[in-house]
Parts: C-alpha cells; structure tokens; sequence
C-alpha cells in the first residue's frame, strides 16, 4: 500500500510556489490535489521549501481538517449531520451509506474505493438530508437515492 | 557648486546653511521633529500615577519599569509574548476593557487598572478555568515549589476551584532518559514551543491538532528521540507546571539551593546553575546572565551533570607489596610519593620525571604545574593531553595572528554568513550550533558546511561541500583565489592591516589562462564576497590531521581577506584548553603565552620561582611515552588525565606506561591507568574547589565551591602545594585567589583581572575586562597579522592499501564529548548514548556483509576494535565514520603513534572491515 513518494512530482509541484512560508497552506493543498492526501515523506521537502520547521508543517496539517496524512478513496462522500438534515432523516442515510460502503464515519474502505466522513453543515439546509459525494451535492436523500448514487461511483 | 543666473547671489544667500532662512527652516524641521518624537513617548496612566514609555511598550513592560507586578503565566522575558493564557489581564477603566497586557502596546491617555475588582475577579476566572482541568496533586508534583501555576494559585487565593473538573487524562511519557512529559499537566501556554523554535531555533515542536486535542507535538508525531530534538533542556526550563520534567530527579531529590557556576564538559564554558541539596549535587539549569549561551544549556549540562558525582575516588590508594591498591591516608600517601619522587631525581635525574595535566585542571593548577616541572622537580617535561587536540590548530592560528584573538560566540550571531570548516558544533558545542542556527533561522544568515559527513547542521546549510578533509587546504586555496580574482576581498583592510600585503595578494592572484573554478568555490566566494559579515568556525578535529596547521592557517587568511579577522574561533574541546596555552602548560613554552627563549619572562620567573628554573625544551606528552617505552621515563605524574582515554594505540600505550617506575596520579575517577599507577589522590571536581577556566573565547571565569567533595578528595592544587613542601619547596600560597594573583604578576595579559570581578559563585560579571582575558598582548595590533600565503601545491594525500580500504571519518557524538571519560560517568548520557555504533554507506556494508545492527570488526595497521554497524547512506563511498571518543575509543585503538612533534592524526588511517556477526 505505501509506495516510495515520486520525489520528481513534488519537486514540480513545489516549484509552481514561491520559497516563502506564506505558501505553506496553497503547497500542501497543492500536494494533496496531486497525490490525494499529504504523504508524510513529503513533509521535509514543503518544510524546506517553505522555511519552516517540519514540526510547523505537521502542525498546520493536524490543524486543518481538509488535509489528510493518509490516503484516501477514490471517492469521499461526506454526510450532513446538522440539525436541519437530522429532523429530516440524515441517521438513517448516514446509516445507509455505511451499510453500502462497508465502513464507518472516517474510514477508507480496503478496496480505496469509498471513504466516509460525517459533518457538522454543508450549507444546503433547504435541500436536506445531504450528502456531498466528490463535490457533487445530492439532496432529499432516501435510500434508493442513495444506492443508486453510490452504485455508479467507480 | 555655485548657482548662476541672474538671482544667483540671491539665492546663494538664502541657501547658505547660516542665512535667515535656513534657519527658519531649520527651527520648524526642529520643532516637527520634537513633536514627532513627543508621539513617540506614550504616557499612560497606570493605577492613577502618570507613566511613560516609548511607543510598542507594552503595558507590561511599563508597569513592571515602575515596580507594579502583574501576575503572567505564558509570558517568558526571552520569549515573543503571545498572549495564550490571559492571566495577566488588566482593566482600561475609560472603556471598561479587560487587555492583556503582555501584548497590549500602551496608548496614549489609557488608563489602566492593574489590580481594581474587575481585573482581579477575571484573573481568579480565567485561572479557575486553567485549574479545572489540571490535577491537583500538588504534593508529589516534581516541580513542586518552582510550579508558576502553583504559586499564582496561592497568589489568588484559590483552594478549590468551583468549577466541575474536565479531566484530560493522558499517559506519562517516558521514553528518553532526559524529559518526562506529563501533558495532563500541560496549561498551553506554549512556552516550550516558542523557546525550541525562537530561541534555540530547533523546531522540534509545534502545537499540533486543534481544539481540546491541541498539545505541543513532534512532526509525524514521532518521539523526541526521533525528532530533531537535541535534548537541550530548555523547554523543561522553561516549563511553567511539570508538563515537562527532568527524569530520574526522583532519585537526586530536586535542589534545594541554586549556586552559579560554569559547566565542564566542553570549551564553551557556560554559565549555569548547580542545583544543591544538603553539601550534594542534583541537577542543573540554565540561568540569564551568559553572554554564551543565555538560559541555553545542552544535553550534557543539563543531564550529564551526575557524572560529577558518580563512582568518585573517595581516598588516596597505595601500591603495596602485593601488587595492589589499598587505601592510605593523605599524609601516608604524601610522605611515599615525595619520598619516591626524590628518590627517582636523585638516582636517575631529573629529567627522568614526565608532568602531564588534564584537560579539566584549573588555570592555578596548571599554572603551579608547570612551577613545579620546572622549579620544583626541576625537569622540562611538562605537557597537557589538551594539547593532543589542539597543538596543531592553536600553533597555526598563534601564527597567523601573533597576538590575542578575542572571537566571541555572541558574534555568531549576527554573521551573514557561517563557515564551519569541519566544524560539528552540534556535535561539540551544542550552545554555539544553537547560536549558528539563529543565524540562519532568525536572521537569514548562510552557513556554508565544509565537511565529508552530513551533520544535523546540514539541513541548515545553504552550501555543504563534501569535501574530505585531505582536500580542504586546496578547496580554501581556491575560495580564496576566488575572492581575489572577483575583487570581493577586503583590499583596503588588507593593505593597511597585515604584513605582507603585497605579496599575499598577487600570490593569489590567479596566472592569466587558468581554469576557472569549481561551482562550488564560485558560489561559496559569492556568500563570503565583500562587505559580508562572516565568521568561521574551526573543528577540534583538525587539530588531528596531518594538515591541522596549515588549515588553521589557511582558515586565518580566509577571515584576513574578508577583513574580519576576529572572527575566526577553534571549537576547543576541554574545560580550560585554552588556559593550557596561556600558563605554558607546555615543553616549550612559559606562563603568559610565551616562547620558552622568552627572557623577559625568564626574569619575572625567576624573581617569583627562584634563580635554578630549568630553561630547556622538554619532551611533549607522546615524547614521555616514547621515553618510557625505551625505559628512560622513570617517574610520571598524572594530574587528571587519564592517558589510556586520550593515546593512540591503546595496547602500545599501556606497554609503555608499565615500564614507568613511579606513576603518581590524581584524579577524580578510578581510572584505566589503575593497572600501573603506584599512588593514587582522590582530586575534586570543578564543583567543589575554587579556581579559574578559560573559555575557548579566553574569556577567564571563575568557579567557586558549590558541594562538598566526597571522601577525602582534595584539589589538585593542594596535592602539588602539598608535594612541592615535602619536596623541600614551600610554595606560600593558601587559597587559590593566592595562585591566581601570582599568575596576574606574571602574565601580563591577566593583570588588569581581579579575583572578585572573573565570575565568583554568584558573581555576575563573567566576562574579561576589555583589553584582557587573552594571551600574547604585544606589539601593534595591525602589524601583528600574518598571512600565510598558501603554497602553489599541497601534498597528495596517500590512497588507501589494498588490503585496507576503508578511510576513518572521526565523528564526534553529542552525549560523549572530548575524549569522554566524564560523560561515561553519567548514567543518563550513557544510557542514550549509542557511543560504540559506527555507520557505513550500505553499498560498502553490502560489500563486507554487514547489516543494520551487525558486529563487525575495524583492523587499521597498529590495532583492532569491534563495534556495532548502522548503515547510512550519508557517509561516502569507501569511508567508515567512528566514534571520535569515549567511552570505547575506538578511535584510540586504531590510530598509530604519531612520527616525532607530531599530533596523533587520524587522516592517514585506513581500515578493514570484517563483519563478525549478522
């Protein structure tokens, strides 16, 4: 599952930005647009690149909820677990997405093909429950909706 | 210029610096600028009285100028405030605002409540808060009375905080032998975070995650030992609660008293703080007022201080009939050797009796070592084992420089650019690789790494040349050539500074139709090109090559060209290294840094030590030995040094010292020596006697009693006063302040030093009075530069036989500095350390089947050692880097006797590896 990190492909990456802290935050969403999370070996390079200290960067990725340090699915699907999508039925979408999928609240199924993750708003109260699958936002979600939503992902 | 035209005179008489309107002009520039600077004085009120300070003062600061405390919790004087912990909140009364007033810079017309109702009641909340989810047990805290938290809680009068506790239990951690974390403890305050990146520039931690989850973490979350951390101490320092601990206190108890002194366990010299209890020493930490390394200290300070205490000689030990070492009294003990001693000059001569100091020995008793060799035994022999790591080295710079040098490690600091020539300062002097880092971290400086081996350093450096050591003299050659050939040398300093300018500077001149240089060369000349401040760094190392001098020489002319002469510094490894050179603590040389011929100095010499002083050259250390291999050394006195620790070839070593009739030894440990020592005196440690030590800056420091000796052990000093009486030569002096004012007679780079002003225990001047501290003050300070002027070429150096093809890379390691006889002394640095491993690139380990973890054996032409391999891909091709020292000198065993006046070096030595066991 760990494959040596494709120093070549960061090196590209990293050359796209300035050598200046201030790029730290658009680098690593940079190496995670390309490598699907943040390889921790490529922490030393951003650090290096940037100025800063390795321990800087991991701490801006373990503050940040939109980086990851493992890999993930070929498609994250996030379920809405607000207030307004709660009354509507989200418990039992969430529970049908993890019956589908196999896997629980930010898990990665084994095959890489879904991970799941729950979240507090996704600002689509009005179309509630929702889910967010890859960027793609479906509403008024019931089950068959789902399957047949989750069926089609590669 | 003078204006034309038909208003010129006009003109010229209103733009005349003195004319009417110029000075209008003037007042109300005047004027605008005194308004200006009025707004940059900023007067608040502060509980009802008028205060002022410059503008970007924070409130703190001003109330604190003027004698008001606010209470803080996360504000650290050395640290940038953050404002984390809102302990120190204060009232604005106009507003009704509460402000922080650690990082409020104060404004005009505020005014500021520093202790009304509201400020108070919301410190007493925000401290309830804090205390909510912190345990209160108190009693078996480590920390105990030094907790922050602690005392602002009795300061607030809270006992039993209201509110309902959330408890974040989280495990002890115990992984290294030197830090204990208790995050349960942890407030948040981040001081330990900000002093690792700020002020030691390590960064090994940083917050990490977010929420109640937030805690200082390591990148990837790995253990500290994994981390770049180097165990320096301050963030335990540092630490308000007991966060974070020193392990294993519970076995010292914590101190009780905290006495100043200065560490020994390198050149640095650091100023710090033993930790007392009840005559007995438990720990140490870092105190404010160094000029070195501030509230920095390293791992061996901090946690290497035990080694004082551990497995000490207690009483004089006798060699009696049967072959051993029992113990005597000091009197018993005093009459044998002087008897024996006496015995040897009378039957044999004098000049059959060897002095050796340590490293470790006071500037008085090197000073009364070199009186006794030459006015007492009346021989010539008398050498320091500190001079086998820095003769060469010291030797080429006295050259270059024919006077003082006074290079500070403050002056790191504000260089743009660093070279470390074979320096590993991260490795030796960890306080000056923390000042190197700030450079680069803090200030944007360039480090450019001359060195084979890759260093912690390394990941700082802007340029790291991999040269080995044998192409150094070259490698500088042509920087220097570089320099001149792209004019960005110091022209001016150079003509008017040093002698032979002329000559120096076309030497270097490159011959037209030359090839140009290296990229290399081109962009280090570059980083050092004009108007640069630099400064260089010399590794102890190099004192052990076969080049050593001409690299020191060489690294000389470097900072000439640059024009910055004073900043070149040798990294030198023992406690008073330095002091060796200045007190003649050598066959050639006399006190005040003088040349033996010195007759100037013979004749203040001879008024003080009596007519008969033995004006010959002697025999160095590796000449005693010699001596006594063939059986002409009869009599060897060891003050301090432990000789099988330091020598090369170990067994041939030990053959030759058991030929020695008489060996008299003090010393703070039993040592390897044991096996030939006749008479043995127990000596103290640099924590319980009074004395000086010179820094590598020559900086003279003075160390007072802090805990009592154990046994019966007494300071050298005593012991050769002592000997000196029975020998039918009363010395006079009683305190080491006697010895010291002698030495202020003699040398005269010493006499405007006075015993009060040099750093007495709690004294806070440490520092030198200017125009003193160092040696050879003579002649203008501008004709005493020497440039060497390098030759056309250097010699080749041999390549490795066959049947040895591996070439030795000495590395020092950070938890056994030296020649590691006090850190082996220290359960904690030897239970870290990882001394006997030596690294190999794995292609070569491949080659002689060895893997990570093997045993494997080191063969060079005079011995064998056996250590444990590590496989870095670091380390070049056909080279095998070894531990430089103890506590299993590998090294030492491997390395031959060096040819005549020659250093033990360790660049002519190749080996095989054989791997023992997988």
């Amino acid at each position: 599952m760990e494959e040596a990190l494709d120093q070549n492909r960061l090196l590209e990456i990293l050359k796209g930005f300035a050598p200046s802290r201030d790029s730290l935050i658009p680098v690593l969403q940079a190496v995670q647009e390309e490598f699907g999370y943040v390889p921790p070996e490529s922490m030393e390079q951003v650090a290096r690149h940037t100025g800063v200290f390795p321990s800087e960067v991991s701490g801006v990725i373990t503050f940040y909820a939109q980086f990851y340090t493992t890999p993930r699915g070929r498609n994250v699907i996030r379920v809405c677990r607000g207030t307004a999508c709660h009354v509507r039925g989200a418990k039992a979408a969430l529970d049908t997405v993890r019956k589908f999928t196999g896997i629980e609240d930010g898990e990665t199924s084994e095959d890489n093909r879904f991970t799941l993750e729950t979240v507090a708003c996704l600002g689509a109260c009005a179309l509630g429950p929702v889910m967010v699958v890859n960027k793609v936002y479906y509403g008024k979600l019931n089950p068959g909706r789902i399957e047949v939503v989750l069926k089609d992902l590669p | 210029m003078r204006p034309s035209g038909p208003f010129a005179a006009t003109w010229w008489f209103v733009l005349r610096p003195d004319s009417p309107q110029m000075l209008i002009v003037r007042s109300v520039y005047r004027a605008f600028m005194e308004r200006r600077s009025a707004v940059d004085t900023v007067t608040i009120s502060l509980n009802g009285k008028e205060v002022a300070g410059p503008s970007g003062t924070t409130i703190l600061e001003v109330a604190s100028q003027v004698g008001v405390h606010i209470p803080t919790l996360c504000h650290h004087p050395l640290l940038k405030s953050v404002g984390a912990c809102r302990i120190c909140l204060v009232e604005e009364s106009r507003s009704g605002r509460l402000l922080a007033s650690c990082v409020t810079p104060i404004a005009e017309g505020m005014e500021i409540l520093t202790h009304s109702k509201k400020a108070i009641d919301a410190r007493r909340g925000v401290l309830e808060l804090i205390l909510s989810d912190h345990p209160s047990a108190c009693v078996i805290c480590s920390k105990g009375n030094e907790c922050v938290l602690r005392a602002l809680a009795k300061d607030h009068g809270i006992c039993d905080p209201d509110l309902e506790p959330i408890r974040r239990w989280r495990s002890m951690e115990e992984v290294n032998p030197f830090i204990v974390r208790d995050l349960t403890k942890c407030v948040m305050c981040g001081r330990c975070i900000r002093v690792c990146k700020d002020y030691e520039a390590t960064g090994a931690i940083e917050y990490t995650d977010r929420g109640y989850a937030t805690h200082p973490g390591t990148a990837h979350g790995t253990p500290l030992e994994g981390s770049e951390c180097n165990f320096c101490g301050s963030c335990v320092t540092i630490c308000p609660t007991d966060a974070l601990a020193e392990r294993n206190r519970i076995f010292h108890g914590s101190g009780k008293d905290f006495a100043p002194g200065i560490c020994s366990f390198c050149g640095t010299g650091c100023r710090l703080e033993y930790a007392v209890r009840d005559g007995a020493l438990v720990g140490a930490r870092g105190t404010d007022d160094s000029p070195m390394n501030g509230i920095s200290l390293c791992v061996r300070g901090h946690y290497g201080q035990d080694a004082l205490s551990n497995g000490r000689l207690t009483e004089p030990l006798i060699r009696r009939e049967d072959g051993e070492l029992h113990p005597a009294s000091w009197g018993e003990a005093l009459d044998l050797a002087a008897a024996r001693l006496k015995h040897t000059i009378e039957l044999h001569g004098p000049e059959t009796v060897g002095i050796i100091t340590g490293t470790n020995c006071s500037n008085e008793e090197l000073y009364l070592a070199v009186r006794f060799a030459r006015a007492v035994a009346r021989t010539p022999h008398v050498d320091s084992i500190a001079r086998l790591s820095s003769a060469t080295v010291m030797e080429g710079l006295t050259a270059s420089y024919q006077g003082p040098r006074r290079p500070s490690v403050g002056d790191i600091e504000d260089a743009e650019t660093i070279v470390l020539v074979a320096a590993r300062p991260d490795y030796t002097h960890p306080v000056v690789a923390r000042n190197v880092r700030r450079a680069v971290r803090n200030r944007g400086a360039d480090l450019i790494q001359l060195d084979s081996l890759t260093t912690s350093l390394s990941r700082f450096a802007r340029l790291h040349v991999k040269n080995g050591v044998e192409q150094l003299p070259p490698f500088l050659k042509a920087l220097m050539k570089e320099l001149v050939a792209r004019n960005l040398h110091d022209e001016k300093f150079l003509r008017a500074g040093i002698k032979n300018a002329d000559e120096f500077i076309n030497r270097l001149k490159p011959p037209p139709g030359e090839k140009s240089s290296s990229e290399e060369v081109k962009q280090a000349a570059r980083l050092m090109g004009r108007g640069r401040k630099i400064f260089i760094l010399i590794g102890p190392m190099l004192a052990r090559v076969t080049q050593g001098y001409i690299l020191a020489r060489l690294a000389a002319d470097l900072a000439f060209l640059c024009g910055q002469p004073e900043r070149v510094l040798f990294l030198g490894e023992g406690t008073n290294e330095k002091g060796v050179w200045d007190l003649g603590c050598a066959p050639d040389r006399l006190p005040g840094a003088c040349r033996l011929g010195d007759s100037g100095m013979l004749e203040i010499l001879k008024g003080l030590w009596g007519p008969d002083i033995v004006q010959r050259p002697g025999l160095d250390a590796m000449g005693m030995l010699r001596d006594a291999e063939k059986g002409r050394l009869k009599a060897l006195v060891l003050m301090g040094a432990d000789p099988l620790a330091v020598f090369p070839d170990t067994e041939r070593t030990r053959k030759a010292l058991a030929r020695v009739d008489l060996i008299i030894r003090t010393g703070m440990f039993p040592a390897t020596i044991y096996e030939t020592a006749g008479i043995v005196f127990p000596s103290t440690a640099i924590t319980e006697a009074d004395g000086t030590y010179m820094n590598m800056e020559g900086r003279v420091q003075r160390m007072g009693k802090v805990a009592n000796p154990p046994g019966d052990a007494r300071p050298t000093a005593r012991f050769l006063l002592d000997l000196a009486g029975l020998l039918g030569y009363p010395m006079g002096f009683v305190t080491a302040r006697d010895i010291f004012d002698e030495i202020r007679r003699v040398c005269p780079t010493w006499e405007p030093l006075r015993w009060e002003d040099v750093g007495k225990s709690g004294g806070r001047k440490p520092l030198a009075p200017e125009g003193a501290g160092s040696s050879e003050e003579r002649g203008e300070p501008r004709q005493r530069l020497v440039p060497y002027t390098p030759p056309d070429s250097f010699a080749t150096p041999p390549a490795p036989p066959l049947e040895r093809p591996f070439r030795v890379h000495p590395e020092e390691r950070m938890l056994h500095p030296g020649d590691g006889v006090l850190s082996a002394r220290s359960n904690r640095l030897t239970t870290a350390g990882q001394s006997s491993l030596i690294r190999i690139h794995p292609e070569d380990a491949a080659l002689v089947g060895a893997k990570k973890g093997s045993l494997v054996m080191l063969r060079s032409d005079v011995g064998e050692a056996t250590a444990r391999a590590d496989l870095d891909s670091n380390v070049p091709r056909s080279g095998v880097a070894v531990p430089s020292g103890g506590p299993d000198y590998i090294l030492q065993r491997l390395l031959p006797w060096p040819e005549e006046y020659c250093p033990p070096c360790w660049d002519r030595v190749f080996v095989s590896l054989r791997t023992l066991e997988e």
